[in-house]
């Protein structure tokens, strides 16, 4: 995606879309970050917890978002991200990032990016805020 | 339970090239040809899950009898991590007060000369587990 002459409230990215994410990339991502959580990669673990399946990690969903969020304009920083997680991922669903500017401070050079995760079937499962520093230039309320 | 707090650290870590090339591919989207060569924010995220830090989880969660469930995950970084750089991190575990069954991981990374480069924190609520299915 190239970057804007100027990012606006309102402003919207491309959705992204993930999946379906499967127990694979599960696996590779609680290897490689040493959550050894059981419920991400044990099914009957997960059940053992409620759970219908097992959930995809916050932590790896947060590094999509930051990844949606960064695609919206490779001049910007993403320099802050604040999620909440409403309700699970399971593995084998596909997830769709939204997101759209909310705040723009031009003159201080800082937006503010409200994401949002839905399942393919139009579940909200997490929201979040992404803190963006902007080239000089580029912001408009 | 009453989780209690825990300080870990301060932990000095060198950031290698391979192990941010094997994170990224861990957090790859398919299709997707994101590849920049910086550190992926998310990357201390390796470090929340540091030996000492696991032991702190595994005395909060009963050894077991209960699994941590990410409710909420913050970060806000001052400056961008380097490859090759070697950075302190120091993680606390807090309990929620008013709230038994919620705990907190906080961490904050700082160059070794004591600038703060990036906080992070995590709310995880427990879960019980159920006694194993019988089949």
């Amino acid at each position: 995606m190239s970057a804007s002459p100027a990012i606006a409230v309102g402003a919207t990215i491309e959705p992204l879309s993930v999946g379906p994410i499967s127990p694979a990339q599960i696996a590779a991502f609680a290897d490689r970050s040493g959550d050894n959580n059981p419920i991400h990669v044990d099914e009957a673990a997960a059940r053992r917890a409620g759970l219908a399946a097992s959930p995809v990690p916050g932590m790896q969903i947060v590094a999509w978002l930051h990844a949606a969020a960064a695609r919206f304009d490779r001049a910007i920083d993403v320099t802050g991200l604040s999620t909440r997680f409403l309700a699970p991922v399971a593995a084998g669903e596909t997830i769709v990032i939204s997101g759209r500017i909310v705040q723009v401070d031009a003159a201080g050079g800082r937006a503010v990016m409200r994401l949002f995760v839905k399942t393919a079937a139009g579940v909200l499962t997490s929201i979040a805020e992404a803190s963006l520093a902007l080239p000089p230039g580029q912001g408009r309320a | 339970m009453s989780p209690s707090n825990v300080r870990i650290g301060p932990i000095e870590a060198r950031i290698e090239a391979e192990e941010v090339a094997a994170y990224a591919r861990a957090t790859a989207i398919p299709g997707l040809d994101e590849a920049s060569g910086e550190v992926p924010a998310t990357f201390p995220a390796v470090w929340l899950w540091h030996p000492a830090a696991r032991a702190a989880v595994a005395d909060i969660t009963l050894d077991g009898r209960h699994v941590p469930v990410l409710t909420a995950q913050r970060f806000e970084y001052r400056a961008k991590l380097r490859i090759g750089a070697t950075y302190r991190f120091e993680i606390e575990s807090l309990a929620e007060p008013g709230s038994p069954d919620s705990f907190q991981i906080a961490a904050h990374v700082s160059t070794p000369d004591g600038e703060r480069v990036a906080e992070f924190s995590a709310t995880y609520r427990l879960f019980a587990l159920a006694a194993d299915e019988a089949a």
